[in-house]
C-alpha cells in the first residue's frame, strides 16, 4: 500500500474572487481508504472535482500513477467511480437497468455490465429489488444503489461522498462493511462529516479548511498529537485534600490535572494518555498515591477536527 | 382563509423565483398578440386582396341589389370586397386559378323570386375558390355577414343565405376536418420539442447528467441517443395519428409512407429545437414554458391551424419565398398537405422537402452543438 495512485500538486481554484482551494498538495496511496474531511465550504468538493477531472484547476496539477492529467483525461473516467452525496438515480429505470446503462456508458458490453450489476446488487443486498423502479425503493436502498452505480465499471479509484448520510443504523453498518470490503482491492476516497465513520474506515485522514490542507495522517496519530488529549479518570484511595502534589508529579506528562474531592477522582488530560498510562501511574505511585480504577475518555477524531477548524458555524 | 392566502402567497413566491417560468407565463398572451401581428398585422388591408368575381344570374332586381350590398360592405372605413362583374365564367375561373381573385360568387336565377316569397332556400348562392387560401376563407366569413344584413333588411329574416362552397379542380371535396388533418399533424408533432427539452432538463436537475459526464459517453452520443429516441417515438406517433384520421373518415389519395417520411424528418428538426430550448431552461417549468412559446410560433406562423396571409419576399426558381419559410413546420405542413390532400409525389414537393431536410438537419446540428457545449463538457 505504498504506491501513489492519485496526487494533487499545488492545486488552486477560485470562484468569483473567492479562493476555494489554495495550493493543495496531497497524495492518495493505492489500496487505502483515504478520509477527506472538512467543514462545509472548506473546498472538499472542489478538490474532489479537480481530482476526478471535472474541474480545471487555476494552477497546479493532478497526477495519475505519476503521469500528469490534462483536459478532462479519458483515462481518469475509466479508472474513477464517483458516488455523489445526493442520491442520483434515474427514477423510471429499475435497479438493474440503471446499472447496465451506466456500465455501458463506461464502455462495458451489455453482458458484462449486467454481470457486474447483478453482482453488486447481491453484495449490497438489493438482489430482490433488481426489477423494481428506483423511485419505489426506500432511502437506504436508494443510497446503496447510489454506491453500486459508482462501482459497476470496476474502477480502481472510488470516490464516496457521504455514503452513510441519512441512513438508519442497520443500513449504515451494511454500507460501512461494504466500504471495508472494498479496501485493499480498490482505492477509496471517502468524504464525510461523520467522524466516527472516518475513524473506523479511513487508513489516513486529510482535514481541509478554507481551501488549505491542515493535517494528513492516520486517525490514531492525529488523535495522539492534535486536540486537547485523552482524559484519564483515576480513582485514588488516598483521601486527598488538594491536587498540587498530583500536578507536581505529573507536570511533564499531562497538560491538565484536576481533582474531584468528593469522589476522589483525579482527572488527567494528556495527548496520547493511553500510551503514557504506565508512566502516569508510575509517577503517581512514586508520589505516594494509590491509583485504583482507571477510566479512559479517549480523544476523538471529532475533537481533533474541532481543534483544527474551530467551533464557529459554517455556511 | 388565512391558510389559503398563505399558500397563495407561497405559490406566487416560488413562481416568482423561477424567473424563466414567470417571465414566459406573464408574457405569453402578449407574445400571442405579437405572433398574430407578425402574421396578420403587416398587410395594409385584407380587403385589398379580396377580389370577388360576381356572376349575377338573377332574373329579378334583388340580385343586383345584393351585389350593391357587397360593393358597399365596409370594414374599418375600407371596402371589404373588390367586385368584378360582367366577366365570363371561364375568365372568372382563370382569375381564381391565377390567384387574382379570391372567389367566384354565382347568384342563381331564382334569387329574387325566392326572397320575395320569403324563402331564401333554395335560392342558394355558390362560392367557388381554393379553400387552402386565406382569402377564400375570409370571403366566406364576410359574405355570411353581408348576406345576413341584406336578408334581414329585405325580408326581416335574420339568417345568412345558404352558400354552396365549391372548390377549384384538384382542391377536392374537402370538409374542414379533411383540410385540417395535415396541419393538426404538424401541430401534434411540434410537441416533440417540449418533450425533448423536458427529458434533457430533467437529467440536469436530477443530477443524472453529471453521471453521464463522468462516464466515457460523449456529448455527441448523448445527443444522438435522444434524437434517435425522438425519431422512434415519431415512428409510432405519426402512424397513430394517420390511423386515427383514417378511422374518422379522412381519405388520402397520396402516399402514406411518403407522409410518414416527412413527419420523421420534421421530428428530427423538432428534436434540435428541443435541444436549443433545453440550453436556455433551468427548470422543467421553464422548459415547458419556453417550449410552449416556441411551439406556438412554429404552429401558428406555419399555417397549420389556419391559413396565413402570404408575405412574399422574393422568388426563387419560380417559388415564392415568404417570411415564414424560415420555419420547417411551414414546409412540413405544406408537403403533408400536398401529399395527403392532393396526392402529390416527391417531384411536386421537392422544394418543400429540400427546405425541410436542410432546416431540420441544421436545427438538429445547432441544437446538439450548443447543448453539448453548454451542458456536457466538463469545465476543462
Amino acid at each position: 500500500m505504498t504506491n501513489t495512485v492519485l496526487q494533487a500538486e499545488s492545486l488552486s481554484k477560485s470562484y468569483h474572487g473567492l479562493q476555494a482551494v489554495k495550493n493543495l498538495t496531497m497524495a492518495v496511496l493505492e489500496g487505502e481508504v483515504f478520509g477527506f474531511l472538512g467543514p462545509n465550504g472548506a473546498g472538499k468538493t472542489t478538490t474532489i472535482n479537480m481530482l476526478c477531472g471535472l474541474l480545471r484547476p487555476d494552477s497546479g496539477r493532478v497526477l495519475l500513477h505519476g503521469t500528469p492529467l490534462s483536459g478532462g483525461d479519458e483515462r481518469l473516467k475509466a479508472l474513477v467511480g464517483v458516488c455523489p452525496q445526493n442520491i442520483v438515480l434515474w427514477e423510471r429505470l429499475t435497479c438493474l437497468e440503471q446499472l447496465v446503462f451506466i456500465g455501458q456508458m463506461y464502455g462495458l458490453s451489455a453482458g458484462l455490465a449486467r454481470q457486474n450489476g447483478l453482482r453488486l446488487l447481491a453484495e449490497l443486498d438489493l438482489e430482490e429489488k433488481r426489477d423494481k423502479l428506483a423511485r419505489t425503493l426506500s432511502g437506504g436502498m436508494q443510497r446503496r444503489l447510489n454506491v453500486a452505480m459508482a462501482l459497476v465499471h470496476d474502477p480502481q479509484i472510488v470516490v464516496l461522498d457521504e455514503p452513510e448520510a441519512g441512513l438508519d443504523p442497520q443500513s449504515r453498518v451494511k454500507v460501512r462493511e461494504y466500504i471495508q470490503s472494498l479496501a485493499r482491492r480498490k482505492t477509496v476516497i471517502l468524504t464525510t462529516h461523520n467522524m466516527d465513520e472516518a475513524d473506523r474506515l479511513a487508513d489516513r485522514v486529510a482535514i481541509i479548511d478554507h481551501g488549505e490542507l491542515l493535517v494528513l495522517d492516520t486517525p490514531e496519530l492525529l488523535k495522539q498529537r492534535v486536540g486537547e488529549g485523552d482524559v484519564l479518570e483515576i480513582h485514588l484511595n488516598n483521601g486527598l485534600t488538594g491536587v498540587e502534589t498530583a500536578q507536581k508529579a505529573l507536570h511533564s506528562l499531562a497538560s491538565e490535572v484536576s481533582l474531584d474531592l468528593t469522589s476522589q477522582v483525579l482527572r488527567v488530560r494528556s495527548l496520547n494518555a493511553v500510551g503514557r498510562l504506565a508512566d502516569i501511574l508510575e509517577a503517581l505511585s512514586a508520589a505516594g498515591f494509590k491509583p485504583g480504577q482507571v477510566n479512559l475518555h479517549a480523544n476523538t477524531l471529532e475533537d481533533v477536527f474541532i481543534q483544527l477548524t474551530g467551533r464557529r458555524l459554517r455556511e | 382563509m388565512r391558510k389559503t392566502l398563505t399558500i397563495a402567497v407561497k405559490t406566487l413566491l416560488e413562481a416568482w423565483r423561477d424567473r424563466q417560468l414567470i417571465i414566459v407565463y406573464l408574457a405569453f398572451p402578449a407574445l400571442m398578440v405579437l405572433v398574430y401581428y407578425v402574421g396578420f398585422g403587416q398587410s395594409t388591408s385584407m380587403a385589398s386582396f379580396i377580389t370577388v368575381v360576381v356572376e349575377n344570374r338573377d332574373r329579378g332586381a334583388l340580385g343586383a341589389e345584393f351585389v350593391q350590398a357587397l360593393h358597399a360592405a365596409m370594414f374599418d372605413g375600407q371596402p371589404v370586397f373588390t367586385i368584378q362583374e360582367n366577366i365570363p365564367p371561364q375568365q372568372g375561373e382563370i382569375s381564381l386559378e391565377e390567384g387574382k381573385a379570391a372567389a367566384l360568387l354565382t347568384i342563381p336565377p331564382d334569387f329574387s323570386a325566392a326572397l320575395e316569397r320569403k324563402q331564401p332556400t333554395p335560392a342558394e348562392i355558390s362560392l367557388l375558390g381554393d379553400p387552402l387560401t386565406d382569402t377564400y376563407v375570409f370571403t366566406f366569413s364576410f359574405l355570411n355577414e353581408v348576406s345576413r344584413t341584406f336578408i334581414d333588411a329585405k325580408i326581416n329574416w335574420q339568417q345568412p343565405l345558404p352558400v354552396s362552397l365549391e372548390f377549384l379542380p384538384n382542391t377536392g371535396k374537402l370538409t374542414d376536418f379533411q383540410f385540417g388533418v395535415p396541419g393538426m399533424m404538424v401541430f401534434g408533432l411540434t410537441f416533440g420539442l417540449i418533450v425533448t427539452a423536458l427529458v434533457l432538463v430533467r437529467e440536469e436537475t436530477s443530477g443524472t447528467l453529471q453521471r453521464i459526464r463522468l462516464s466515457k459517453a460523449s456529448g455527441a452520443q448523448m445527443m444522438g441517443g435522444v434524437a434517435i429516441a425522438n425519431l422512434a417515438l415519431g415512428v409510432v406517433q405519426a402512424p397513430l395519428a394517420f390511423v386515427t384520421a383514417l378511422a374518422c373518415g379522412f381519405r388520402s389519395p397520396g402516399s402514406l409512407p411518403l407522409a410518414l417520411g416527412i413527419t420523421l424528418i420534421f421530428n428530427l428538426g423538432m428534436a434540435g429545437v428541443g435541444f436549443l430550448v433545453a440550453c436556455f431552461s433551468r427548470s422543467e417549468g421553464a422548459a415547458n414554458g419556453i417550449g410552449t412559446v416556441v411551439m406556438v410560433v412554429y404552429v401558428f406562423l406555419s399555417g397549420a391551424v389556419f391559413p396565413m396571409p402570404t408575405t412574399p419576399l422574393f422568388y426563387l426558381g419560380g417559388h415564392m419565398v415568404q417570411l415564414y419559410d424560415i420555419l420547417p413546420s411551414m414546409h412540413a405542413g405544406e408537403a403533408l398537405r400536398r401529399v395527403l390532400i392532393y396526392g402529390d409525389g416527391i417531384p411536386s414537393i421537392a422544394y418543400e422537402l429540400t427546405l425541410l431536410v436542410i432546416q431540420s438537419l441544421l436545427l438538429l446540428a445547432l441544437g446538439a452543438w450548443l447543448y453539448q457545449r453548454k451542458m456536457l463538457k466538463s469545465q476543462y
